[in-house]
């Protein structure tokens, strides 16, 4: 049971990372932007390819480093580019019309892949070694720590940054009110722009580590820890970033303890069927949506 | 006006032309190649399973080059047609007439992939050609009622069983846990297994789906180290076999996990590292044999082309097979070839064993050959 437990706070940890990138866009524009497990596939990917180019030539923790530096940088320029061509247009537009625009560049995104390097699975071979322990029964290891550290690490930087810096608070002034924000000066689309900075840089930080943790990359792994990073942040309550981090560890468990003692066969149905239960029974999320 | 009668004469041309000098060559009677007896062979030699293909067609000349070696059949000289049939249904169908309106051609080695092999078969039934498969796996190839077809592999569905058999036998292993990737090849040789296991009277500990979508199989690795199995049977492709043996390495689970030929790709030792060491992986063809002939055939063929790169050793053999019934013949026709490989009494030793038909043309004691990673590499088991 402890094991599934620790299991399930480091699958979950992957997962919030995600969901925290779409409770920030939604948070200030209100919309869904579905290509965050993409960002983190594409992410894994450019890491991937730092790590065949520079692994036999540098030593290993400047290659990992490189390869975090690429990740961040491919993510945010698809982010940024995905933001600017098909959701910034239609910024008055419906709501409808963002999420349909966003549900196709992650469509994109996954096919330039596929086609361009290849629908095989990739061997995401670490460069670094991480450390087995074992400790009252529970088998863990030194990347799964470091997942925790990085998602609490993520979790306070935005903390502050919300709190404390000039773009923070204008994010927070433009979800409250876009007009009221823009005749008070704050210059939307700069924001804008910063939100998706920090949101492609949380699915690069997820992609990487589901890449070393997991071993491969693959053109469609984004899809599904994207579904369900998008089920967490519903279910936290969007637009509110400690919403998504308690629904991002309720559902790891929960997700592990139900496939290693109920059924493994069925637990994305679980996943989603706890989503739909949430939401009828607490429509605006656990902690509410985010201001 | 003058355009369009250019176009329409030279596309009479065009379709006239072929018909006069296709038809001049079928002219001989059938087998009767003046000193020559003519086989057929059809693989991929281009796309995505060229490399494969080739390597099937690189192993077939070479059993037609040792028997021209060894004087022929009758004093007579083998000549090998070879196409491409590109892995493609359709044009595996195209190449079949082209082989089946040849009349020189009296067998068959071919094709190697079951989607063509398929459609393929009903054009060579109608032309009388005997088939000897080397490659196809799909159960419903032999299904079809004719009497054309000799299947060398073993079949798909009878995979499961083997692996099962391998671990009661070989590895004294009964406490079975079996784990599918939800999949149809993946569940299908899963389900199998659970039923050959059952029939030797074993209950498997488990029976469970994880899905190809996931990676993180923790929560079903946690559940199998409760359960203890001695080994754990997977049914799916080799990239989640791979995250499973290490994720279960990692999490201190270290029985040997057993797998069907959807997992026999060197890109499993890749992702997996040393992890999967131990582990065994079936297949149709193996990368070794044993006997003096077959360590001949090995290092032959690694001489000639550095390495094997699928089912070259079914290649060699299923053309042996062939050439054996042409020998066996009475008359050194179709039909000629058809009455041995047909008769129930018909057996090859081959280098990988003795190798009889069924009625339907399956194989007898389907083998598989099982393979044990050591050093990230396959290694033939001897069993």
């Amino acid at each position: 049971m402890l094991q599934q437990i620790w299991n399930g706070l480091t699958l979950g940890a992957l997962y919030g990372l995600i969901a925290i990138g779409y409770t920030l866009i939604f948070g200030i524009i209100q919309v869904i932007f579905f290509a965050q497990g993409e960002l983190s596939m594409l992410a894994a990917f450019a890491a991937l390819g730092v790590l065949m180019l520079l692994a036999a030539k540098l030593p290993a923790g400047a290659v990992l480093l490189l390869a975090v530096v690429a990740a961040a940088a491919v993510s945010v320029g698809s982010g940024l580019l995905a933001e600017r061509a098909a959701l910034r247009p239609l910024r008055s537009a419906p709501r409808v019309k963002p999420l349909i625009t966003s549900l196709g560049v992650s469509i994109v995104f996954q096919n330039l892949i596929m086609v361009g390097v290849g629908p095989q699975p990739f061997a995401f071979v670490t460069p670094v070694s991480f450390a087995n322990y074992s400790a009252l029964g529970v088998h863990f290891n030194s990347l799964e720590i470091v997942i925790l550290l990085v998602l609490a690490a993520v979790v306070v930087v935005i903390h502050i940054l919300l709190r404390r810096h000039r773009y923070g608070i204008a994010m927070k002034a433009i979800a409250q009110s876009r007009d009221g924000a823009r005749l008070m000066g704050i210059q939307i689309d700069r924001t804008v722009v910063v939100a998706f900075v920090l949101s492609s840089l949380t699915a690069a930080l997820a992609g990487v580590l589901m890449a070393l943790y997991y071993g491969i990359a693959k053109f469609d792994m984004g899809f599904m820890p994207g579904i369900k990073g998008f089920t967490i942040a519903i279910l936290g309550g969007i637009g509110n970033i400690y919403g998504a981090l308690l629904a991002a560890l309720l559902i790891g468990v929960s997700e592990s303890i139900f496939a290693g003692y109920v059924s493994s066969d069925y637990r994305d149905l679980f996943v989603f069927a706890v989503l739909v239960l949430t939401l009828i029974v607490r429509p605006q999320g656990l902690l509410g949506e985010g201001k | 006006m003058r355009i369009r009668n250019m176009v329409l004469v030279l596309s009479v041309c065009c379709l006239v032309l072929p018909i006069l000098v296709g038809g001049c060559g079928n002219g001989g009677s059938e087998g009767d190649e003046g000193g020559e007896i003519v086989i057929g062979a059809v693989a991929p030699m281009t796309g995505k399973y060229g490399e494969m293909g080739n390597d099937l067609l690189a192993a077939i000349r070479i059993a037609v080059e040792e028997r021209n070696a060894s004087g022929g059949i009758d004093g007579k000289q083998i000549r090998l047609v070879v196409e491409d049939d590109k892995a493609s249904p359709k044009d595996a169908v195209t190449v079949a007439h082209k082989m089946v309106a040849d009349s020189h051609i009296i067998g068959l080695v071919g094709h190697m992939n079951s989607g063509t092999t398929l459609p393929a078969s009903s054009v060579y039934h109608d032309g009388g050609m005997a088939m000897v498969m080397p490659v196809p796996t799909n159960p419903d190839i032999t299904k079809q009622g004719f009497n054309n077809l000799f299947r060398v592999p073993i079949t798909d569905d009878k995979q499961g069983p083997a692996c099962v058999a391998f671990m009661l036998d070989k590895l004294g292993k009964s406490g079975i846990a079996v784990v599918h990737n939800k999949q149809a090849y993946g569940e299908g040789i899963a389900t199998e297994a659970r039923k050959a296991l059952e029939n030797a009277g074993h209950t498997p500990l488990a029976y469970m789906g994880i899905s190809a979508d996931d990676q993180d199989y923790r929560a079903v690795i946690t559940q199998l180290k409760r359960l203890g199995p001695d080994a754990v049977f997977f049914g799916g492709g080799y990239s989640e076999a791979a995250i499973l043996i290490k994720q279960s390495r990692e999490q201190g689970l270290d029985v040997p996990f057993v797998m069907g030929d959807g997992c026999f790709d060197s890109q499993l030792m890749e992702i997996a590292g040393a992890a999967a060491d131990g582990c065994y992986i079936s297949n149709i063809a193996p990368t070794t044999a044993p006997g003096e002939r077959a360590e001949a055939f090995f290092a032959n063929f690694l001489e000639m082309h550095g390495k094997i790169v699928a089912f070259a050793p079914l290649g060699y053999v299923s053309t042996n097979i062939l050439l054996d019934a042409v020998d066996k013949a009475e008359a050194k026709t179709r039909a000629g070839v058809l009455a041995v490989l047909g008769d129930p009494e018909f057996s090859y030793d081959s280098i990988l064993g003795e190798v009889a038909f069924d009625a339907v043309g399956d194989s007898k004691g389907q083998k598989a050959f099982m393979h044990i990673i050591e050093d990230g590499r396959f290694k033939t088991v001897d069993w």
